[in-house]
């Protein structure tokens, strides 16, 4: 059970609040672009959509009342659950009610027979598909809900959802990506899939952000926080939103993209044309000057004798391809919506004295200048080129030293791993000092891998040195493992 | 976050997105590649152009003065930074007012956290009111910056040896307190005597009686009065103060590396020097405790300008720790002896045991002795014949005096 599974720990409304529910939103949106696209490739539920508030309400009422119930109310664990699973029946039904069976009176409760046994009835067994997708995508949503409402989103977790849904959107837009894939039924769901990805973008990246923003302030401060910061917040925004107009800008590169293909297409059918011309002029010539030189009489069956080159083939080039510019809506669309954010920013660091947290003796002030601009512009380039010099240095030393070594095993306890850890963090120039501890050093250490795998790194070699307590191989493995990774990255 | 394969993945949705001229799919793609273009842009440059400054506007305070101290952070880059964390070292007996104060691993060690989010080329100045209520030396710093990428999944740090210092001296309470005494017969003070005095310095005349040296005539003011008058003059002394101070208080040593009654007992001696400088008395002092200096805490005997500086400031810095530690019974025997003749001493400690009245009843036969006793209230009151114990009444809540009168 998580921290936030106990009533002691109190509601806060970032943690039990805003992020679960940033998180049930952002499942909703590739859940119910995936849902029209099912719903639309089968021919008996075509016409059919299940609504975007509802899906939301599958997985964002479970989890906020969930949490709300969790660290609110004063009640026995068994109660709290009871209430959470009677409210996922309730949800159940109602969504199985209102988008499968919607034609049933209600009062009849014929519907719930048809609802939990559709091929005993007729008319319900007409629409098997949309009953069993139904039940589906609502089970699925609920126990989403069910998951959030009873665990605490971490970091980590939260970069894979981000991701996971993300690559949900990549896979659907390759399906519908080629000539006749997009099914009839789906064309007009398809105007609503940039501002979904847009959507998802924004929301996704603040939501990974507020939830590492959190850890790092429990991190940083070593308590709960319960606080936007509302710097973060406009400097956040910010970034998304120029992530998201260079993305878009990109996208709307398509056009040119495809007139560059086009080129490319008509250089090489032009150079081929040329190739193809010059080698049937110098078949030509190689006949010519074969047909001057003397030559023997012809056989006297009168054998006919065939041409000494056949002619050449036809070629068969590709049609001349100018694929369609994007429409226009969707790069208008985030410009606006990259003036909204510039907008909000404006107004929020406008009025940023509203922030509650913010220390009443800070004073944020710009330093910006024309020459600090100049200057850091001219001293990019040297930076870049001395940035790409370290790195082949690094990776010269990290040839030499493998090549030092030969054969060396891995390392197969925590302490030679952790020894071999810090040779190679004495590498990059943060070695550790004689007189500093492990936990010391740990600092030092996660500035040159991720602060997780320094935390357990140092604290398994504390444990197994002075405690005497090794771990077993498989968490050195592990651990071996996500160091090599984080070497890797580096090199 | 993005790594090489989920790189791969998005780069190839990105093209297929650009050759089947999808503008979608080429969004998600490169959408997804910016997430990591961006960990990768910022984890190498957050740190670039980043400047942490730390200020405290004195390096000298007395007890209860309060103290600012600036902390600056600037981002003189274009890049914006989502998270911004600095770690700085800071004394944990100090209050720091409004400020986050976490702790370190080991008890002694504190830490001033502040996170912050930074917009391209801006300055972030934080002001916190140190509230100076603990004598002592305290050290400012290291400090360590640490940012990273947007979303704090990896770190870079950089850390800053620089140290700010600052003295606080010990409270000085007004002292209500018997003048010492000095065996000096003449010297710079009027004293409160009349069997000697001191020839050069007439303060009046009067009527010549029978035995008085004819050398004393005031022979122009008789000659006015048309009667034989005498010059009279001023009994003087020459007084200085040394004051013995014991670090060592009962309970020292079980854990409690600052003892309260320590902290009265510096406090007393403190009081004690203004008191004596205030009457142009020279003070010096010697301690058993650890100084900044070879000696240890010593400030030889004076009055000039800076005297009372130098003893506050060797009262602020000394701190009860020592590998060998002398028994304040043994530098008295060994310091006073050689002391000026009119040196009066003055023996502040909490812990009178048999080798300090013996040390001090020894004392006592060459110059004045007076020992401060400090001791909580209850404990029993020592009496030595020939020896002046002044009981130094000590209650926890002494932080909140400003006046303390002392029995003779």
């Amino acid at each position: 059970m998580s921290q936030a599974g106990t009533s002691s720990n109190g509601y806060r409304w970032l943690r039990d609040g805003l992020v679960p529910g940033q998180n049930a939103l952002l499942e909703t949106l590739w859940v119910f672009a995936w849902a029209n696209l099912i719903l639309a490739s089968n021919a008996g539920t075509a016409s059919h959509r299940f609504p975007l508030p509802f899906l939301l309400a599958l997985i964002a009422v479970p989890a906020l009342a969930g949490r709300w119930l969790e660290s609110r109310v004063r009640l026995p664990l068994l109660v709290r659950r009871v209430l959470l699973v009677a409210l996922c029946v309730g949800l159940f039904l109602a969504f199985v009610k209102t988008q499968t069976l919607a034609g049933e009176p209600l009062r009849g409760w014929r519907w719930l027979r048809d609802a939990f046994l559709p091929w005993t009835s007729g008319e319900a067994a007409s629409r098997l598909g949309l009953v069993a997708f139904g039940w589906l995508v609502a089970c699925v949503l609920l126990v989403r809900g069910c998951w959030l409402a009873l665990g605490r989103v971490r970091p980590e977790s939260a970069d894979r959802w981000f991701l996971g849904g993300l690559v949900a959107f990549v896979v659907l837009l390759l399906l519908i990506a080629g000539p006749g894939m997009t099914p009839a039924s789906f064309r007009q769901d398809r105007a609503w899939l940039g501002p979904l990805l847009g959507a998802y973008f924004l929301l996704g990246l603040g939501w990974v952000g507020l939830v590492r923003q959190q850890h790092l302030e429990e991190r940083a401060f070593r308590r709960r926080s319960d606080r936007l910061s509302l710097s973060w917040l406009v400097v956040f925004s910010a970034i998304s939103g120029a992530m998201l107009a260079a993305g878009a800008s990109v996208a709307a590169l398509n056009g040119i993209l495809g007139g560059v293909e086009a080129l490319a297409i008509a250089a090489g059918e032009a150079t081929w044309r040329a190739l193809a011309a010059a080698w049937a002029w110098l078949t030509g010539l190689v006949q010519s000057l074969l047909g001057a030189l003397p030559s023997s009489r012809p056989p006297r069956g009168g054998r006919p004798v065939a041409p000494a080159t056949p002619p050449p083939a036809p070629l068969h080039l590709p049609a001349w391809h100018f694929p369609a510019l994007p429409p226009f809506d969707v790069p208008v669309g985030f410009v606006l919506l990259l003036l909204l954010v510039a907008l909000g920013g404006w107004v929020l660091l406008r009025y940023r004295r509203w922030d509650a947290g913010q220390a009443e003796d800070e004073e944020r002030t710009s330093v910006w200048s024309w020459r600090l601009l100049w200057d850091g512009l001219r001293r990019l380039p040297g930076q870049v080129v001395a940035g790409l010099r370290r790195r082949r240095g690094a990776r010269r030393q990290a040839s030499r030293s493998a090549a030092a070594l030969p054969g060396q095993p891995a390392p197969t306890s925590l302490r030679s791993l952790y020894r071999a850890v810090l040779r190679w963090s004495a590498d990059r120039g943060q070695g550790r000092a004689p007189n500093q501890t492990p936990h010391e050093f740990e600092p030092d250490l996660a500035s040159v891998i991720s602060a997780e795998l320094a935390g357990d790194l140092t604290s398994g070699y504390v444990r197994a040195r002075y405690g005497g307590r090794e771990p077993p191989d498989v968490e050195v493995e592990r651990l071996r493992e996500r160091w090599e990774e984080a070497r890797d990255r580096q090199a | 976050m993005i790594n090489r394969w989920w790189a791969l993945l998005l780069a190839a949705a990105a093209l297929a997105g650009a050759w089947l001229a999808e503008p979608l799919l080429t969004l998600a793609g490169v959408l997804g590649l910016l997430v990591g273009g961006a960990e990768l842009l910022w984890t190498r440059h957050c740190l670039t152009g980043v400047e942490y400054e730390r200020h405290l506007d004195a390096t000298r305070a007395a007890w209860g003065d309060d103290v600012w101290l600036t902390v600056r952070v600037t981002n003189r880059k274009l890049l914006p930074l989502t998270w911004l964390q600095v770690e700085d070292q800071v004394p944990t007996r100090l209050t720091i007012e409004r400020a986050a104060i976490t702790q370190g691993r080991r008890e002694s060690l504190a830490y001033l956290s502040g996170l912050f989010s930074m917009l391209p080329y801006e300055q972030v100045v934080r002001r916190y009111r140190v509230r100076c209520r603990q004598r002592g030396l305290f050290e400012f710093g290291p400090s360590r910056v640490v940012s990273g990428d947007l979303l704090a999944r990896t770190s870079r740090s950089r850390a800053d040896e620089k140290l700010d210092r600052l003295i606080v001296y010990p409270k000085v309470l007004d002292l209500v307190v018997a003048p010492p005494r000095s065996r000096r017969m003449v010297g710079r003070l009027a004293a409160d005597r009349l069997i000697v005095t001191d020839p050069s310095r007439t303060v009046g005349v009067r009527r010549y009686q029978a035995g008085d040296p004819l050398r004393h005539v005031e022979w122009r003011a008789s000659a006015r009065s048309r009667e034989l008058l005498v010059r009279v003059f001023e009994p003087t002394t020459d007084l200085a103060l040394a004051l013995f101070i014991d670090f060592l208080v009962p309970g020292f040593g079980t854990g409690n590396l600052y003892p309260d009654q320590l902290e009265f007992a510096i406090s007393v001696t403190a009081s004690l020097a203004r008191w004596a400088l205030d009457r142009r008395y020279r003070v010096g002092l010697v301690g058993n405790g650890t100084g900044q200096g070879p000696d240890g805490v010593r400030v030889p005997v004076g009055d000039g300008p800076e005297q009372l500086r130098r003893i506050l400031e060797a009262l602020a810095l000394a701190t009860p720790f020592a590998w060998q530690r002398t028994p304040i019974s043994r530098l008295l025997a060994s310091d006073a002896p050689g002391m000026p003749y009119e040196t009066s001493v003055a023996v502040v400690t909490a812990k009178l045991d048999e080798d300090v009245l013996a040390a001090a009843a020894d004392v006592a036969r060459r110059r004045p002795v007076t020992v401060l006793h400090v001791r909580p209230p209850g404990s029993p009151e020592v009496r030595v014949a020939g020896l002046d114990v002044v009981p130094v009444p000590y209650e926890p809540g002494w932080h909140e005096l400003e006046r303390l009168p002392l029995a003779a």
